[in-house]
């Protein structure tokens, strides 16, 4: 070696001839497939009735949201109280999980395997039938709302949902928020486990509580472990959130299914509502790659 | 003279307790009617009526807002009973549970009457009498005869749960396969694919679909398969509620506001623009 | 307590992993500014009797008394010690999403509720002393292992310990390193730091211990002062041990 210079960087993966062959053979087989379907449904493409339903003109020929806008609004509401109730729940029953305390480890386990174990929509039925008929009564949830000032009304419709189905949605994030929270806990748990056990042996040692470790020095570590799965988590709960439309919430999907029935315009219907979810999950996917980006440059 | 005390005595008691029991259930009477859902709603100011999308008896506008055959049946109902009027669109099959567990205080849901139904909600008198009808693919089964349908060959669809699916379809046509969907419209978007032969729904569905698609489909016969009775539900263990809604229907009925009504949804498609819906 | 007691007391100690018995009745007392070296083959329970001194691991029989207090069960009572004892680990284990600085300061900010700017000029103090002062920006994966070592040390000092232990504190590093972390070692030892170093370092031993423990299969040999041990081992197992360890030195 005579030169200390480093050799040419090696050149930057670029597509082959035969990628391209390969990219036009599942072109074709896409657009073979598109028009096999066409032949075979009859069916007359009017996309037109079903935009109307996602904008519409109002008297003064001013764009407004429809109902499969505001019901998207409303998953979006549903998905951002679910999120936060359901890190909660999954951090602190993740915790559990990890603590010394024999109790807490059981319930926390508890929790866990009954939710994984059994169907969203079972869940969903059990829950909002029997347990929230008897939580809902008990804290007033319908009494306040009937009796809210106009302002906390306009407060409550923007930010939760229209006054009257309140309960219900509350029991919807509720809901939403234990389901997801039992796969949370499950990400969180591994998280902490995957910490080097040196790191809470030297903690302890400046001193420490047990909260402080947690704090300072196990979750700021585990939450880069975790940050790609619970990425996939909060998406999967985006469109999770449909199960609930059982339960009269108007979110997304249910106003969907509203808007096939009147229509009759199914394809197009859930056409444009799947691409409505793919718009928020994959804006959702590119914000939690960027804070993985953000999180991981400078330090190991 | 003692047995003459002790007689009146015995009366006296038992006037007493006539008296007492009277009283009881005077309040047991009192406790029944303040604990109907006729009082919950005016105490509230606001009735909750539970419901599902279903053409032409809800249906979402243009604007977004709810309209059909008993949207106005159930604003009718509130203006009368001087309350407003909250909807609860729920999925159909969702519908009683969410009523029992009080989420809504009634079902205006072209709900028609059936003994399952009727074991766990008790029903108004009808207010809509509405018929079951049949549509089937041309290329399929063009040259049937209604009986023609009851093979095993033959492939019907129907919405999960609704009255065409199992009082009709499954009645009528024992040996055919039937198809059930959660969605109405997926149920007659299958026959027109030519993936299943006949839909069974409920009027004037059937006749709609035919006429959107005159080129594919057909209606093997004009009669009704079957008569429904469509009803308001409401919760077991309320006959104050029973009585006031059925006599109301009632009275609706003979002053031909419903007959009316049901015209302009059922018989005529002047609606059809402000819903977007086939014409 | 008193300065008659010994800074820390272990009167038949036992620790037991299911039926291995990794501890058998170990005593020991160390005085205050006393230099202890305690040395073994690898599983003579040598890290583990450290470990039991800030109840890293807990013992099972016998009696740990520092500065005249037993320790207990009781967090309390654990957090102090903790507070009291030095630890610096064979893998530094210091915590890499933190600057070196915040890992010295973490300590004193949170377990001795120092203020910020104070815990601060502490670490910097350390830094220095360690010679790393211009690093102090740096994070843990910048760095070498010798001056993460050096770093450990520091982050055990800033809680202001009465005593320090060392687990091994040169056996994860490359060669060329050694020499600085002994070095730091030494010095402490000449500022009258307590400390009992676990190590297979003979030559540090030698200059600075003041009592040399040899330990085998969980329990205590030998325990002198190091001309006597180097010299004249009484036990053939430490005899043996020397041999093979000083082979090659």
């Amino acid at each position: 070696m005579t030169d200390r210079r480093p050799p040419p960087a090696r050149k930057k993966a670029r597509f082959k001839p035969f990628d391209f062959l390969m990219f036009g053979i599942l072109i074709a087989g896409m657009i073979y497939i598109v028009y096999r379907v066409d032949q075979v449904l009859v069916y007359h493409w009017e996309w037109h009735t079903v935009f109307e339903y996602v904008v519409r003109r109002d008297e003064t020929g001013a764009l407004v949201p429809n109902v499969l806008l505001t019901g998207l609004m409303s998953t979006l509401r549903l998905a951002f109280w679910g999120t936060i109730a359901a890190a909660i729940i999954g951090l602190v029953t993740g915790l559990c999980r990890t603590s010394s305390n024999l109790f807490l480890r059981s319930v926390a386990r508890l929790y866990v395997e009954l939710i994984r174990n059994i169907p969203p929509l079972v869940f969903i039925f059990v829950f909002y039938f029997f347990i929230s008929g008897q939580i809902m009564p008990v804290l007033g949830i319908d009494a306040f709302v009937r009796s809210a000032s106009p302002e906390s009304v306009a407060v409550v419709e923007l930010l939760f949902s229209p006054i009257g189905l309140f309960s219900n949605f509350l029991a919807g994030v509720i809901c939403l928020s234990l389901f997801e929270g039992a796969y949370i806990s499950e990400i969180v748990r591994a998280g902490i486990q995957s910490i080097d056990k040196g790191q809470w042996e030297a903690a302890r040692a400046i001193g420490l509580s047990r909260f402080n470790v947690l704090r300072d020095v196990i979750l700021p570590q585990a939450i880069r472990k975790i940050l790609p799965p619970l990425a996939g988590q909060f998406i999967t709960l985006v469109k999770d959130s449909a199960i609930v439309s059982l339960i009269s919430i108007q979110e997304l999907t249910y106003v969907a299914t509203e808007v096939a029935a009147t229509t009759t315009r199914v394809f197009e219907t859930w056409i444009v509502v799947g691409f409505l979810y793919f718009a928020v999950c994959y804006s959702l996917a590119l914000l939690f790659g960027r804070l993985e980006k953000k999180m991981q440059t400078g330090r190991r | 003279m003692r047995l003459g005390r002790v007689v009146k005595s015995f009366i006296g008691a038992a006037v007493l307790s006539m008296v007492a029991a009277t009283g009881v259930k005077a309040q047991v009477q009192q406790e029944l009617s303040s604990s109907s859902v006729i009082e919950e709603i005016k105490k509230r100011g606001v009735m909750r009526v539970g419901m599902s999308v279903f053409v032409p008896w809800a249906m979402r506008s243009k604007e977004g807002e709810l309209v059909g055959f008993e949207i106005d049946v159930a604003r009718k109902l509130a203006q009368d009973m001087e309350v407003d009027i909250e909807f609860v669109p729920t999925a159909w099959a969702g519908i009683i549970p969410a009523l029992l567990a009080k989420k809504f205080d009634v079902i205006v849901a072209g709900m028609s009457i059936t003994p399952q139904r009727n074991m766990t909600v008790n029903f108004t008198t009808p207010y809509a009498h509405s018929g079951q009808q049949m549509t089937a693919n041309k290329e399929l089964a063009g040259d049937f005869s209604l009986e023609d349908f009851n093979s095993s060959d033959v492939t019907i669809t129907c919405r999960r749960g609704v009255a065409a699916c199992d009082q009709v379809a499954g009645r009528l046509f024992p040996k055919a396969t039937l198809r059930r969907f959660d969605d109405d419209a997926q149920a007659f978007q299958e026959v027109v694919n030519g993936s299943a032969h006949a839909v069974v729904s409920s009027a004037p569905k059937p006749r709609f679909w035919t006429m959107a698609h005159s080129d594919k489909l057909y209606m093997p016969t004009d009669e009704n398969l079957s008569e429904g009775n469509e009803a308001i539900a409401v919760r077991k263990g309320d006959p104050d509620a029973l009585n006031f809604f059925s006599n109301w229907i009632q009275e609706q009925k003979s002053n031909g506001w419903l007959q009316e009504r049901h015209d302009y949804w059922f018989k005529t498609q002047d609606w059809a623009g402000g819903v977007a819906a086939e014409q | 307590m008193n300065d008659t007691n010994p800074m820390l007391e272990m009167r038949g100690v036992g620790k037991w992993y299911g039926d291995f018995c990794a501890l058998y009745d170990v005593n020991l007392k160390l005085q205050r500014a006393e230099r202890m070296v305690i040395c073994g083959p690898s599983g003579s329970g040598k890290s583990t009797v450290i470990r039991c001194v800030n109840r890293l691991e807990e013992h099972q029989a016998g009696q740990i008394l520092l500065d005249g207090v037993e320790l207990t069960e009781d967090t309390r009572n654990i957090e102090r010690v903790r507070r009291e004892v030095g630890m610096v680990f064979q893998h530094f284990n210091l915590f890499p999403h933190l600057s070196i600085l915040d890992n010295l300061t973490l300590g004193p900010i949170r377990n001795l509720k120092m203020p910020k700017k104070e815990a601060r000029e502490l670490a910097l103090h350390y830094l220095e002393r360690v010679r790393i002062a211009e690093q102090a920006g740096k994070y843990p994966g910048e760095m070498s292992g010798g001056q993460q070592q050096r770093v450990a040390i520091a982050r055990a000092l800033c809680m202001k310990p009465k005593v320090m232990l060392f687990d091994e504190p040169t056996s994860a590093l490359d060669p060329e390193m050694i020499s600085g972390v002994l070095d730091v070692m030494v010095e402490l030892a000449g500022d009258g730091m307590t400390m009992i170093c676990v190590t297979h370092e003979m030559g540090f031993a030698r200059e600075v211990a003041d009592t040399m423990v040899f330990m085998d299969r969980g329990e205590i040999v030998e325990v002198g002062p190091p001309s006597e041990f180097f010299n004249n081992p009484t036990s053939d197992r430490a005899r043996l041990f020397l041999s093979q360890i000083l082979s090659h030195h």
